[in-house]
């Protein structure tokens, strides 16, 4: 029967419709207003996403360091963008991928719910007063043009235009279907006095908002119903309060897909909501007089009923505000008690999640934070492979003397190891790649998704050389058995000496590293190879070592030479610069063979 | 032909450059990997001097550090060559 639900929900909603369509013609000429006014803030948050070319995540990582300037930043983004909805999800993405807090992330909602108001104004204040429709004829003739541009900032300009366009196109729709509907009928008939009319008009309100996703579609409605005298304005009062409730219900929904942290911010809009609403509710008089009050004072008409409700529409979520932010603390110890973090998996991805959007700097983040989690968890295995314990490397001030005290063999499946914490977390990262990749990200973003992709491959090449030598150096080093136990030390040693270098490199600040360093490792594990194989030549020629030991012995050294040169590369792709310049100076400056050859040679 | 390598591939991130990808590189852009590359020889240059045991290895980074700055320098030149020759206005 869940089944169907949706089925017969979106049934009920067209046969409504057509009912409606035959009753009136003037209601369809509301309702294609209402779809030009909907269809417009799509392409209007579009838009700004194909300008932005990441200004307003640039901006939002910047102005979250506090609850006032999270709050700012919700309040101007939301005011420019006109989508509330567009500014949740980059809080949403933004918080998933842990670039900013709970409190800056609810900071921002509540910013965005008072920027909100400033639809109703631009409603109330223009749209109803100025013949906007006559506006809307250039403004979408310069939208087609530039939206057909392939520069990606014409393009969202363009649609920007065409969004504004079709918003002042609909409002023009709507306002003359009320004017022709104000000719045969009154609604007024139909309205309610009392409590039962503030219950009624706020679940019509909710109601509206929720079928039509948008509170500012809600907003849009009352505003010009009120303008033409279908609504009284008590009742246009409940269904402003009305329409905040609805906007959390399709926040509510999006959030059920979401992982903890989105779920957090959508019950924390739904609480601040829903105080906000019951508080005006229940002090719908004295908020009323003060409308009243600041409207006389800032000159607003006394029969200029619109207006007046955006006064309302901006005090009360104001209202809200002075309710709210003082308990932000409780709130915020409330949404992590009832909302839990789940226990940081081992195995499991931590960091990518389908709440992370289309945002490159969230998506390129989380990536990379998975990908410490993957190179993490390779070097656990790594170091245990070669029977050596992580913690006592990083740890050591002598690798050579931890490599020769620690012989003692650690009990590792290596292929259930790696099944187990290396290839489900390599499988999540290749497919989030791959699914973000057709995403259509700018180039810079998809060339650093590609680096990252490349940088997984790397970590699993890694531990698959070294999954071939695991028991030979078991073998070769549980007990000294002469040359060739000083030998695979060697090898253990060098290892353990890049496991040890990429954990200084992942913890040193981003500014103080460089994925150059990358470089002197190489050369280093190179030179050291080389001297490696003719220690074996001259133990050979000795005969201090038998062909059969050396024979192992060159195989596995070849093997350790593959695993280090692939942890290389996979930390040289991880740690490159963020600043794009300075990444592209990194692989300009990255030696190739040819190069390193050619100038050993010279020197 | 020193750098040759480099060469060419910055050859390609020109060529990048003026279809309006990628973005451009200022010398001051360069002189920061160039400071962080001295900053870096000279940890090793301290660190060799305490470490006589493991002098090799370090030996080893210290001389790769040293070609990467000839690198970084080279490049220095090719970018302000670049900015030069770039008309104004550009």
């Amino acid at each position: 029967m869940k089944r169907f639900a949706p089925q017969f929900q979106l049934g009920l909603i067209l046969a409504l419709l057509l009912l409606a369509f035959w009753l009136s013609g003037d209601f369809q000429q509301i309702a294609a207003g209402v779809a030009l006014f909907l269809l417009g803030m799509m392409l209007l948050e579009d838009g700004f996403k194909a300008m932005g070319g990441g200004l307003l995540e640039r901006l939002l990582a910047a102005s979250t360091g506090s609850l006032p300037r999270a709050m700012g930043f919700g309040i101007a983004a939301t005011t420019v963008t006109q989508s509330s909805s567009l500014v949740s999800v980059i809080a949403i993405s933004f918080l998933s991928a842990g670039l900013i807090s709970l409190q800056a992330g609810i900071g921002i909602i509540f910013g965005a719910n008072l920027g909100t108001t400033t639809g109703a104004w631009l409603i109330a204040g223009v749209g109803l007063k100025v013949d906007i429709a006559r506006y809307a004829m250039p403004i979408l003739a310069f939208g087609a043009v530039l939206m057909f541009q392939r520069s990606p900032g014409a393009r969202g300009a363009g649609l920007v235009l065409l969004g504004i366009g079709l918003i002042f196109l609909g409002i023009a729709f709507i306002k003359d279907g009320f004017d022709a509907f104000s000719a045969r009928f009154d609604l007024t008939r139909l309205a309610l006095s009392g409590v039962a009319g503030l219950v009624v008009y706020t679940l019509i309100g909710a109601a509206a908002t929720v079928v039509m996703q948008s509170s500012h579609a809600t907003m849009l409605l009352v505003i010009t119903a009120l303008a033409t005298g279908q609504i009284g304005y008590d009742n246009a009062l409940a269904v402003a309060i009305g329409a905040n409730i609805g906007t959390t219900v399709t926040a509510l929904i999006g959030a059920a897909q979401a992982n903890f942290q989105g779920k957090r911010l959508a019950l924390g809009h739904l609480i601040f909501n829903a105080v906000t609403a019951l508080t005006a509710l229940v002090l719908i008089v004295p908020l009323r007089m003060l409308v009243d009050g600041i409207s006389d004072l800032v000159g607003i008409g006394a029969q200029d009923f619109a207006l007046r409700l955006a006064v309302f529409h901006t005090l009360f979520n104001l209202l809200g505000l002075a309710l709210m932010v003082p308990q932000m603390s409780r709130l915020l110890t409330y949404l992590e008690r009832r909302i839990v973090a789940p226990a940081p998996s081992v195995s499991q991805p931590r960091h990518i999640n389908a709440d992370l959007g289309a945002f490159p700097i969230t998506l390129l983040t989380a990536l990379k934070n998975e990908l410490r989690h993957l190179v993490q968890n390779a070097s656990l295995l790594i170091a245990e492979a070669i029977n050596l314990r992580l913690v006592d490397l990083t740890a050591s001030k002598d690798i050579r003397l931890t490599v020769e005290r620690n012989r003692e063999a650690i009990g590792l499946n290596v292929e259930q190891r790696y099944e187990e914490k290396i290839k489900s977390l390599h499988s999540a990262i290749i497919e989030f790649a791959a699914q973000k990749t057709a995403l259509g990200l700018p180039r810079t973003a998809a060339l650093r998704l590609q680096e990252l992709r490349d940088c997984s491959n790397a970590v699993v090449r890694a531990v698959k050389a070294v999954k071939h030598l695991h028991e030979n150096a078991r073998r070769f080093t549980e007990a000294p058995q002469g040359e060739v136990t000083l030998l695979y030390d060697r090898l253990r040693q060098s290892i353990a000496q890049i496991l040890v270098e990429i954990a200084l490199l992942d913890q040193s600040p981003p500014e103080q590293r460089s994925a150059l360093w990358i470089e002197e490792e190489r050369r280093a594990i190179r030179g050291e190879a080389q001297k490696v194989n003719e220690t074996v030549e001259r133990l050979l020629q000795r005969r201090q070592l038998s062909a059969a030991n050396a024979t192992s012995f060159l195989n596995d050294s070849r093997y350790a030479q593959e695993a280090m040169e692939a942890l290389l590369d996979a930390a040289e792709l991880l740690y490159r610069d963020d600043d794009q310049a300075m990444a592209e100076i990194e692989r300009l400056l990255a030696m190739e063979d040819e190069d390193e050859d050619k100038e050993r040679r010279a020197s | 032909m020193p750098f040759e390598k480099l060469t060419s591939k910055l050859d390609r991130h020109f060529e990048r450059l003026a279809e309006g990808k990628g973005r451009k590189i200022k010398p001051a852009d360069v002189a920061k990997i160039i400071a962080k590359l001295e900053k870096r020889k000279a940890a090793l240059m301290a660190e060799i001097a305490e470490n006589a045991d493991k002098a090799e290895r370090l030996s080893h980074k210290i001389a790769a550090a040293d070609e990467m700055l000839a690198r970084a320098q080279f490049l220095m030149e090719q970018v302000q060559g670049n900015v030069s020759a770039t008309p104004a206005g550009d």
